[in-house]
């Protein structure tokens, strides 16, 4: 059950209030965001989209719509704060991350505003915790500009067909190579670490391939350990979208259905290392 | 100097072993000290402040089948051995379905605790597997080190909640924070909290129950009249409350938390002379006190009929004023110092 929002103080209504009958609904989408131990919080009408970057090169988006919660109400337009992520995941993940079949925490979540600190409620089996981070000032975020005119080539693949090949990828290799092309090899991912190069090709007409649109032929080097975090978001999707640009800037779409089977998207943008546009193999 | 024991009841045993795993878990090194009646295993903190001691008491009618000791002198018929329990348990492992252990004191080339266990087997003769635990022998000078401590009065005694609940949320609460304030009333309500600049948590607990103590003794006249709203509170070292949560095998039926608050009085009621002669390393606590405890642990835990040892955990906090936190569970005893983790054990054998 949720809470009743606690009154502000002097009759003040909150930027932002929100509850969530099942708190892992957001624990496990930040999660697979986790690389890095600040996040900014955005909070709009639509939803929440936490954003975490590294090394101006990479940044991750989780998208929680509005309609995933049982309450969201944004007082003004938007509302932005920076906060540890690391500290929020602790927080909601308080009562224990293995979670015994029909018990869940339930979760309310109250921001007064700027300077103010994130509010957490949690409960689970009649036991309430409360939590109170502080939150800091927005970072400016890093505006990839990707956006889907501008897309040159895009792939969707069902999420099993990649797990493995993510989860083993040699990480003593420093880029991750991407492939994709109208002919042969049509999907590629490369590595060249100290064994040896190893390439993972996909056909077109895999059964995995639910999509294929591409235009031109790209390869395009990214830092492997810059990408590896994605992993996460990865094991928790069924599929995948694979963007890249005229730059050979990378997006990766993750589309998670969560426990209830509701659909949530987290996003990876990445900078390449280097930039092979021209036709090559 | 002698001493001989034997298991040969399996249910005895893995609950032997379930204890001396508890202890392994809690302390790297401690004392064994073995009397006619019972042993013990002691953990005595010389740290002034913030550390953990532990005291746990076990009547050896109730584990072992044949019970011989023999100290080295008549009128000091007790033995005091220190030892690293996690050998004791790393031996007591081999034993799951043994046939029967056997202890031993020796001294072939050092003192060692030979520990004999019989193993089932296809032909006729059996399997034993031998390991010999190597043992320091406490000269008895030393013995006043180790004797049982008195218990202050306490504030505040309240059932803890589901340990599971409570190792999650200190498990957490240690990422973010190195030390913990427990707080409780005798409403039943206890809190679990931590603050830093970055953030503070705090976990309620409700409806915990406070245990019903004798009144004869003037026990818990400190609260009697008092407030039972009001909440004591205790600030500990989160790893030493996490090392007790996390290693405890024995799952006690109940345990019981008691805060006990030294050397400070913001009670506006009587303080009781008792509490003001309280010094810093407990030295001038009445005996008489104690004794108040055990007969109150007689009469009120007397009724878990198969209650075959009690256990005491104590950590200090790191202020000046020694506050204590006592928690106590029904399975395993350990010393009643400063954290009173009581814990009661409950089996059902008919032993």
């Amino acid at each position: 059950m949720p809470f009743s929002a606690p009154p502000a103080a002097s009759g003040e209504r909150y930027a932002l209030s929100a509850s969530l009958d099942n708190a892992r609904h957001l624990s496990s989408l930040l999660r697979a965001v986790h690389f890095q131990d600040h996040a900014t919080c955005l909070a709009t009408a639509s939803g929440l989209r936490v954003t975490v970057e590294d090394a101006k090169c990479i940044q991750a988006n989780a998208f929680i719509q509005a309609e995933i919660f049982q309450e969201f109400s944004v007082q003004e337009e938007s509302v932005m704060f920076r906060i540890s992520l690391s500290v929020l995941l602790d927080c909601l993940t308080i009562f224990g991350t293995s979670s015994l079949p029909g018990t869940s925490t339930a979760l309310r979540m109250c921001y007064r505003g700027y300077g103010y600190p994130l509010m957490l409620f949690l409960e689970e089996g009649g036991v309430v915790t409360v939590c109170k981070i502080n939150t800091q000032e927005p970072d400016e975020l890093l505006d990839f500009d990707f956006c889907s005119t501008k897309v040159v080539n895009k792939i969707i693949l069902q999420s099993e067909g990649l797990r493995e090949a993510f989860a083993e990828l040699d990480m003593t290799s420093e880029v991750l190579q991407i492939t994709m092309s109208p002919d042969k090899p049509y999907f590629r991912l490369s590595t060249f670490g100290n064994a040896g190069s190893a390439h993972l090709d996909y056909p077109r007409d895999s059964d995995l391939m639910e999509a294929f649109h591409c235009s031109q032929t790209q390869t395009n080097r990214y830092k492997i350990s810059l990408l590896k975090p994605s992993t996460k978001a990865l094991a928790l999707s069924c599929k995948v979208s694979i963007r890249t640009d005229a730059q050979g800037f990378l997006s990766l779409q993750y589309m998670i259905r969560n426990e209830d089977g509701q659909i949530c998207f987290v996003e990876y943008y990445c900078c390449p290392d280097e930039n092979i546009t021209e036709a090559e193999l | 100097m002698r001493f001989r024991a034997k298991i040969v009841d399996l249910a005895c045993l893995n609950h032997f072993s379930r204890i001396v795993n508890t202890i392994a878990k809690l302390a790297k090194t401690c004392i064994l000290r073995l009397t006619v009646c019972k042993l013990y295993f002691i953990l005595s903190d010389k740290v002034a402040n913030g550390g953990a001691s532990m005291w746990c008491e076990l009547s050896q009618g109730n584990f072992f089948d044949e019970f011989q000791m023999e100290g080295a002198a008549a009128e000091h018929n007790e033995i005091y051995l220190e030892l690293v329990p996690e050998n004791l348990s790393r031996a007591l492992k081999t034993a799951q379905n043994a046939k029967a252990v056997k202890i031993k004191l020796t001294n072939k080339h050092c003192p060692c605790l030979r520990v004999a266990v019989e193993l089932p087997s296809l032909s006729i003769s059996s399997r034993i597997v031998t390991h010999d635990i190597p043992v320091g022998v406490i000269p008895r000078r030393m013995w006043n080190d180790f004797r049982e401590p008195s218990v202050p009065d306490f504030d505040v005694s309240i059932y803890l909640p589901v340990l599971k609940t409570m190792k999650s949320v200190v498990e957490r609460m240690k990422n973010l924070s190195n030390f913990i304030v427990i707080e409780a009333n005798l409403n039943g309500e206890m809190n679990l909290k931590i603050e830093t600049d970055l953030v503070s948590v705090t976990t309620h607990f409700k409806d915990l129950g406070n245990p019903p103590w004798a009144s004869e003794d003037g026990c818990p006249s400190s609260a009697q009249g008092r407030d039972l709203e009001s909440m004591t509170e205790a600030c500990i070292d989160i790893k030493k409350l996490l090392q007790l949560l996390a290693g405890q095998q024995v799952n006690p039926t109940k345990a019981l938390c008691m805060i006990f608050m030294m050397g400070q009085s913001d009670f506006t009621d009587d303080t009781k002379l008792g509490r003001m002669a309280i010094g810093p390393d407990g030295h001038a606590i009445i005996q008489h006190k104690l004794d108040r405890l055990k007969k109150w642990a007689d009469k009120n835990l007397g009724k878990f009929r198969k209650e075959k040892f009690k256990a005491l955990y104590l950590v200090r906090n790191n202020s000046i004023h020694h506050y204590m936190l006592r928690l106590t569970q029904l399975e395993s005893n350990l010393s009643e110092k400063d954290l009173g983790v009581l814990m009661d054990a409950k089996l059902d054998m008919s032993k």
